[in-house]
């Protein structure tokens, strides 16, 4: 259990160098309470840190969205405004928690927690960094079936905002559930699809393995020449699956008040809210890793795993800026445009890549093209 | 075509056409007669030589314990020409003249607002509803005889605290 | 779940739309877009009927912002009724105000001097361009896009700045008034405002390429809420609702009133650019053109003014009574005709005030609009009209 993941045995030494204070040794605990503690931890620590990469995110979000407005964002609070975010979620904590009155009480308590457990389980298959010394992506869970089980465990958000839009009683929030039900359902495909290419190249389904082959600059995005309209691709479906304008219509303020979320307060809104920015994270950490190259820069990094972890971060927040770009410049489209855009252009699209990816390498084409190249 | 040009040039053409009047100041109006006024509009809209196409506005106007007016401003698109008709009613507490909605359709909420406010009703209105006042409002506020109520639905007029 | 108190339709199409072909069952759903709703502009009530997505039948209701300015214009006298034609149109106060004057100067028979009459242009095209700015703004709002608003806004905010230098007010001005306008502009105001203009029109280029002919925007808005040439006569729409399809009418070159007929500008109408005559595109674009020929009409009246005679104001008695008898004038108010219908019985007050609110005349057709349009499409074509429910309901 302990040997796939170097956090959680990190976490079982730190409980192990604990102990010895007290002069015990964490040999007394059975493995499953040590598995299960460990694990707690580790949910914990997560849990802590996608919160506040979310503070950082909505700041962040306010900053460039006045920016491109021109007016100033959130300059008060803190120096440029960086304590905003911290004082509205002191308010978010002490606003009243409204349920209404023809609410299904159980369903709208649950949902929020569901939107985003989904979420957040699935950063336990995403790797951080890379170990050197051991040659081992440093992650929760390393999972042979990684890229399956997040978008597997992803799914279970769409339920979450179902849940939520036929709790709230309320015929928008309805509209926003079924939008969500029939947009992120039918996104899913050419999110799939998009991520069957890296997979097929790698040959491994683990995204530690994505990382690993990819060490010293060779990215996957310059694998072939199909690469990047597949990364368009996957970047398309991919905001389309964090309901990110202009793909977002379940929540689509000018149309459906708020959409799903419409009926909630205080901290079970805030659950909808960092969801949002945790999925943002999440697509844009598979798109780094699976794209370019994960921690990797060139081999610059050296092998010190800070530096690497910091350079995927840098990877990400470059493409949550891209995110908040769009939102902030283009319009909303149609339910009937998006279901289009998936189905007919998107989808086949995807199809054709896989095949012609499946093609380039069945042949080597990369190496037959460098002979070529390199003969004349 | 001027107002009066107007008249002359339908009086003999269309029966109901009651008279032409002008006021010391302002703009000259054609007197049509309440019985006849669907048929009338019909003919100011279809007329090749009229076109009136467009209903502005329509006004009801209260003259106590003589008459109930009824105002409509009309425009001809293709001539760009304007007339205004008057309809005259009985001052009975119940006034009521044909709806000429299917006439102009821009009418229709005209003659709602007229119905609202003035309380004159209109026959073969399709929704002769209150469209400004709430649906349960008693009287008709721009009547010259309208007492202001002191309350509605418990909502006092007048605060009987200062604040 | 079919409802079972609804009767099935005898068409047996109907019936499968209603029922669904197979095993699932759809059914209608009423919903309420408004009072309180971000795209309804104000406090309109839309009752939706909905199939789904699709909007099937639609009941605008209005009056939440009823405030009796016809009775309240019957209470009191002439002078002292100006400051509420303000709280009609709001986002047009200067318009309000000058249908107003109007009206009453026509019935008192009042001479404007030449120099006022070229403020009142001035000012007026002004806050067209103001109110056309809101228009332009909130659309992209309802489409989604958020940043066009602040633009607009922000120039927006700068014509405030100029109307305030003017007249003390940014939002309710009451400066065009019975006789002519309340005081003469300040020294440098008129460089001020050709300044803002040489801006402005960089900036509307700005706008056409964030907003006007970004795709996703354009699929929004071509060929929804197509209003015919017939259905605009017949409903009595004017202005930009009119001009979008493809009718040539504006009041101010048509019936000229006050100097309109000495400027040179162009009046945009619907072509049909994008889509269809007529469409919510049209609509949007011919806002947008409006603006900037505004701009010149306000470039041209500065340069007549130097030549002008006479003051900003004729003389006015403190309390006048005009004649017994009624008149009415229309002027082309940003969001169409707006017209101003008083009848006067001699008295000190009006015996009767009727306001023709453009908003009023263009809100009538969404019950006609809406049905068969998808509900993002209702809040573009709602958008389309660009009503000011303060208007609406007086």
């Amino acid at each position: 259990m302990f040997e796939q993941s170097i956090i959680l045995s990190a976490i079982r030494d730190a409980i192990d160098w604990v102990l010895g204070l007290v002069g015990q040794d964490i040999s007394i605990l059975p493995l499953p309470v040590q598995v299960v503690l460990c694990g707690l931890i580790a949910a914990g620590g997560l849990m802590g840190a996608i919160a506040f990469a979310v503070l950082i995110y909505v700041w962040m979000e306010r900053r460039i969205a006045g920016r491109m407005q021109a007016r100033r964002g959130p300059n008060r609070v803190g120096p440029y405004g960086l304590l905003q975010t911290v004082a509205d979620t002191f308010k978010l904590l002490r606003k009243e928690d409204i349920i209404p009155t023809g609410a299904n009480r159980i369903l709208f308590a649950f949902a929020p927690m569901l939107v985003l457990a989904g979420v957040v389980a699935a950063f336990a298959a995403i790797p951080i960094s890379w170990d050197a010394d051991k040659g081992e992506p440093i992650m929760i869970a390393d999972i042979d079936l990684g890229i399956f089980l997040i978008t597997a465990i992803v799914a279970t958000e769409v339920i979450g905002v179902i849940m939520a839009g036929w709790a709230s009683n309320n015929k928008w929030s309805l509209y926003g559930a079924m939008r969500e039900a029939a947009q992120v359902v039918s996104y899913e495909i050419p999110l799939g699809l998009s991520l069957l290419v890296p997979v097929l190249i790698v040959g491994d389904l683990s995204l530690g393995a994505a990382t690993e082959d990819q060490l010293g600059g060779n990215w996957l995005i310059w694998r072939n020449p199909f690469m990047w309209a597949v990364f368009f691709i996957f970047y398309v479906a991919g905001l389309a699956n964090c309901k990110r304008a202009p793909f977002d219509l379940p929540e689509a303020e000018s149309e459906l008040v708020a959409g799903f979320h419409t009926e909630y307060s205080g901290l079970r809104f805030s659950f909808f809210f960092m969801e949002e920015y945790a999925s943002m994270t999440l697509i844009s950490a598979i798109g780094a890793i699976y794209f370019f190259g994960a921690g990797d820069l060139f081999g610059l990094q050296g092998s010190s795993s800070l530096i690497m972890f910091g350079v995927l971060l840098f990877k990400i927040l470059v493409s949550i800026f891209v995110m908040m770009w769009i939102r902030w410049t283009l319009p909303r489209l149609r339910i009937d445009q998006v279901m289009t855009l998936g189905y007919k252009v998107l989808t086949p699209i995807a199809f054709f890549l896989l095949l012609g990816v499946t093609v380039w390498d069945l042949y080597d084409l990369n190496d037959k093209l460098w002979e070529l190249f390199s003969r004349s | 075509m001027n107002t009066k040009e107007i008249f002359e040039d339908i009086q003999g053409r269309v029966s109901g056409v009651a008279g032409y009047e002008e006021p010391e100041v302002g703009d000259a109006w054609i007197q049509v007669d309440p019985d006849h006024w669907h048929s009338v509009a019909r003919f100011l809209r279809d007329d090749d030589k009229l076109r009136f196409d467009m209903c502005l506005l329509v006004t009801g106007l209260d003259y106590p314990d003589e008459k109930w007016v009824v105002v409509y401003h009309l425009h001809s698109q293709p001539h760009n020409q304007r007339t205004i008709i008057k309809v005259d009613l009985p001052h009975d507490d119940e006034p009521s003249l044909d709806s000429v909605h299917d006439v102009w359709p821009a009418a229709n909420w005209h003659e709602r607002e007229t119905l609202d406010l003035m309380g004159i009703q209109f026959r073969g209105h399709p929704n002769p509803t209150r469209i400004l006042c709430p649906d349960d409002w008693v009287g008709y506020p721009l009547r010259k005889d309208y007492e202001f109520p002191t309350e509605y639905r418990g909502i006092p007029y007048e605060r009987n605290e200062k604040i | 779940m079919l409802n079972p108190a609804m009767p099935l339709p005898d068409d047996p199409l109907d019936r499968d739309i209603l029922i669904g072909a197979g095993d699932i069952s759809t059914d209608e759903m009423y919903i309420n877009m408004g009072p309180q709703h971000p795209s309804t502009h104000g406090v309109l009530r839309v009752l939706l009927r909905t199939d789904g997505e699709i909007v099937t039948e639609a009941h605008p209701h209005i009056g939440y912002l009823h405030r009796c300015a016809e009775k309240i214009g019957e209470c009191l006298d002439y002078i002292k009724f100006q400051p509420y034609t303000d709280r009609m149109d709001y986002l047009a106060a200067m318009n309000n105000n000058l249908g107003y004057a109007m009206t009453v100067e026509k019935l008192a028979g009042l001479e404007i001097p030449e120099r006022a009459q070229l403020l009142r242009v001035i000012i007026v095209e002004l806050n067209r361009i103001a109110s056309h700015l809101i228009a332009f703004g909130t659309y992209g709002l309802d489409a989604g896009a958020l940043t066009p608003f602040f633009h607009a806004w922000r120039e927006r905010e700068e014509m405030l700045t100029l109307f305030e230098k003017i007249c003390g007010a940014r939002l309710t001005y009451n400066y065009v008034c019975i006789g002519g306008v309340v005081n003469d502009m300040p020294e440098g105001w008129e460089d001020m405002v050709l300044d803002f203009l040489d801006r402005f029109e960089k900036r509307w280029k700005e706008y056409n390429d964030l907003l006007t002919y970004n795709r996703i925007f354009i699929r929004r808005t071509a060929d929804i809420g197509v209003i015919t040439r017939e259905d605009c006569v017949a409903y009595a729409l004017t202005g930009p609702m009119m001009r979008g399809s493809g009718i040539d009418w504006d009041l101010r070159r048509d019936r000229p009133y006050m100097m309109y007929d000495r400027f040179e500008y162009d009046i945009p109408i619907g072509e049909g650019k994008m889509g269809t005559v007529g469409d919510c595109w049209d609509r949007y674009w011919v806002r947008m053109v409006e603006m900037k020929e505004s701009g010149k009409i306000v470039r041209q009246a500065f340069d007549m003014l130097k030549g002008a005679e006479g003051t900003h104001k004729a003389k006015v008695p403190k309390v006048f009574k005009p004649k017994k008898g009624e008149c009415y004038v229309g002027i082309e108010n940003p969001r169409g005709e707006l017209g101003f219908y008083i009848v006067s019985d001699g008295s000190k007050n009006a015996y009767r005030m009727r306001v023709r609110g453009p908003s009023f005349c263009n809100l009538s057709i969404l019950e006609k609009l809406l049905p068969g349009a998808m509900i993002a499409d209702a809040v573009m074509i709602i958008g389309s009209t660009d009503i000011v429910l303060g208007e609406v309901d007086r």
